[in-house]
């Protein structure tokens, strides 16, 4: 019994997860650009949904209608306004500048919201399943499903649509997709604003199971940089897998052993990821596909 | 008209805070020598502090910066400290930490090196006061502050004073409380206890108290550490769930109280006591929460539903001139920036060894906290009693603890929903 608990229990951690690493992700995966102002985002959309909830009682996941093209608008703005502008530079010139942004996203949230510990508390956040004996908070399951979506609806985005195509023709080759007459520039700065988008959307629906304050995702961001390197840094599918691995392994860990280990589970995933696997769980099956 | 009243309250109050008499009442009280030391005082007095005034306990250091603000205008507007015959003005810097303690650190070794300042008054949390205490001492300068009450703070200190009662005292308050639930059939016997704390000497002293606990009446199945300022409590709490423990004991600061009830609710726990320390009723817990945090009881150094004309007054003057809800933080910060006032005061002299040792052997009376005196002990700490709370729903707490001064009767065990 206790081992369904973990796994239905890893299962929806996953989902917060998957949900907070997805746009990281996409924007890895297209502009090779490792977007540090994700944990800003996800704050942003947090704040904002918090604002609808207070203003005028809009539930979470229904302010995602609101907060994702808000985001979506934010990120290609930083796209065009700065992150184009060190396009070629050496890698750590967009990290930096991008950990400008979320600074610069964190400082402003303290001076207009404070320090508090703001929560969402709609009526159903204390509610909970009982599923043959398992407990299923009700939050944590919106969140789940959500990010079940938006792995299904990002998936055939990318597959069957002309633009999600161009996305992912970008992702494998820029130099040919400049070749075929793709606008590269302009795809770029789509893909990022929709990671944003994505960003946005994870803090949004977040607030349902997290208190937040303007340092909110700094937790969630390291966690996502082991999901990205564990699922392939590029796949979107792997991510949710990865997600689901690092989850599992953190609940083992803390029913096994000591609440104090779970963090530690997350960077020894990632530290040895990156020496064992650099490619992820996604080079991993590629491997094992070609032999 | 209603502004009138505010001020009348406001100088009634503080007239009554400062009439401390003998044994130190109050920021202007009429007893100090006079002499020809006057020529040797100031016109005005520096007085530093450091808060937390953003980051994650910006709330809370908000509350004490109010207090200070607020007592050192009031003592202003009478015209300043009375010394030795001479009226001396305050000059209150405050400056922020951004919840860092080496942060804190730096700014009150500047406040002391640059600024000149002649007296300190506290910062809050554990992890901050700890570094200001050892600066306090380095360059032995009276401090007193509001907001740590953790003994390991005060290790080999002497120049520093607290006005908050030890942690371990607030588990034993805890205990004793529990156990007249048992004696009354409210509670089993043992009760299985799971205890969770913040990773910090105000944690583990927390922890401690609650093992100094009768082994027949008190078993502990679970206590476990947890980092400051968590965003995800979830593994914490699966375990806490396994541990299938009859009372819930954590101990937190604010933003982590408000974070762990949060997903305490959504998991679907259910203890026949919960408590968080020294948090529970805290107005922005509260409105973050909501009948989330109904039933949580908590051991706090004051409450604004103590009896006594004094605490009234002190909660009305508050709500006249704050934008805050009258809470422990407050009353706390007040009462540090009052007693080192008349320290000040009463020993006639800004001689930073004369007030520290005004400060050491004074009983402080006129306090708003449990007991209405404050008396130092030898580490620099207070030993008031607590009280204990416990929010009932539809936004009310209650007095539950001591017996003698309760508001309503507590309820225990928790219902189930």
């Amino acid at each position: 019994m206790r081992l369904i608990e973990a796994l239905v229990s890893a299962l929806l951690v996953a989902g917060l997860y998957a949900s907070s690493s997805y746009g990281l992700a996409l924007i890895y995966g297209v502009m090779k650009i490792i977007n540090l102002a994700n944990a800003g985002t996800m704050m942003l959309g947090a704040f904002m949904t918090w604002v609808l909830w207070q203003w005028i009682g809009i539930d979470p996941v229904i302010s995602v209608i609101l907060v994702a093209p808000t985001c979506f608008v934010l990120g290609a703005l930083i796209e065009i306004l700065l992150v184009r502008r060190v396009s070629g530079q050496a890698p750590i010139v967009s990290l930096l500048l991008l950990f400008g942004v979320w600074l610069v996203m964190e400082s402003a949230a303290y001076l207009i919201f404070g320090g508090e510990t703001r929560g969402v508390v709609p009526a159903y956040s204390q509610a909970t399943l009982d599923v043959g004996g398992v407990i299923v908070p009700v939050t944590r399951l919106v969140v789940f499903l959500a990010s079940i979506v938006i792995l299904v609806g990002l998936e055939l985005f990318l597959r069957r649509s002309f633009l999600g195509r161009a996305i992912r023709a970008l992702a494998q080759d820029r130099e040919a997709c400049a070749l075929a007459g793709i606008d590269t520039r302009r795809v770029g700065t789509l893909a990022f604003g929709l990671g944003t988008a994505l960003a946005g959307t994870a803090g949004a629906l977040l607030t349902l199971v997290f208190s937040f304050d303007p340092d909110f995702g700094r937790v969630l961001q390291l966690k996502s940089f082991t999901i990205i390197v564990l699922g392939g840094l590029e796949s979107i599918p792997g991510v949710a897998f990865a997600s689901f691995l690092l989850a599992l392994a953190e609940n083992l860990t803390v029913t096994l052993s000591k609440p104090a280990l779970e963090n530690l589970v997350s960077f020894v995933v990632l530290v040895v990821v990156l020496v064992v696997m650099p490619g992820g769980l996604a080079a991993l099956l590629r491997r094992r596909r070609l032999a | 008209m209603r502004k009138l009243s505010a001020i009348a309250l406001v100088a009634a109050f503080v007239v009554a805070a400062c009439g401390g008499g003998g044994t130190g009442g109050g920021a202007a009280g009429s007893g100090a020598p006079t002499s020809n030391a006057a020529a040797n005082i100031p016109d005005t007095l520096k007085i530093g502090a450091v808060l937390p005034l953003s980051g994650a306990d910006a709330k809370t250091g908000q509350y004490i910066n109010d207090a200070y603000v607020l007592y050192t205008k009031q003592v202003n507007d009478k015209g300043g400290l009375t010394i030795a015959g001479k009226k001396v003005k305050l000059d209150l810097r405050i400056e922020d930490n951004k919840d860092d303690g080496a942060t804190s650190s730096q700014l009150y070794e500047k406040l002391i090196t640059q600024d000149n300042v002649d007296f300190l008054l506290g910062g809050y949390n554990t992890a901050l006061v700890t570094p200001e205490i050892k600066v306090a001492n380095r360059y032995k300068i009276p401090y007193v502050n509001g907001g740590g009450a953790s003994v390991a703070s005060y290790a080999d200190n002497t120049w520093a004073f607290g006005t908050l009662a030890n942690i371990q005292a607030l588990s034993h308050t805890q205990l004793d409380f529990l156990a007249t639930q048992q004696d009354a059939g409210k509670l089993p016997k043992p009760l299985k206890m799971a205890i969770v704390y913040e990773n910090s000497s105000h944690g583990k002293e927390f922890s401690d108290g609650l093992k100094d606990g009768d082994a027949s009446r008190f078993q502990i199945v679970m206590n476990e550490p947890f980092d400051l300022n968590g965003k995800d409590f979830t593994s914490l709490l699966n375990k806490v769930k396994d541990a299938k423990a009859d009372a819930f004991m954590a101990d937190a600061h604010l933003p982590d109280y408000i974070t762990m009830q949060k997903q305490y609710g959504q998991l679907g726990l259910h203890h026949l006591y919960v408590t968080y320390g020294a948090r529970g009723p805290d107005q922005s817990a509260k409105d973050q929460l909501g009948a989330a945090t109904d039933y949580i009881t908590s051991a706090v150094w004051f409450d604004q539903q103590q009896p006594g004309d004094l605490v009234k007054q002190w909660v009305d003057m508050w709500k006249a001139n704050t934008k805050d809800a009258p809470e422990w933080y407050a009353a706390s910060g007040w009462e540090a920036a009052r007693i080192l006032y008349a320290a000040i005061e009463k020993t006639g002299s800004v001689d930073k060894d004369k007030v520290r040792q005004t400060l050491a052997s004074t009983t402080w009376d006129n306090s708003l906290f449990p007991g209405g005196s404050i008396k130092f002990d030898k580490t620099g700490q207070a030993t008031n009693s607590y009280v204990m709370t416990q929010n009932l729903p539809g936004g009310k707490t209650i007095l539950i603890w001591p017996k003698d001064q309760a508001t309503g009767t507590a309820v225990v065990p928790i219902p189930t929903k």
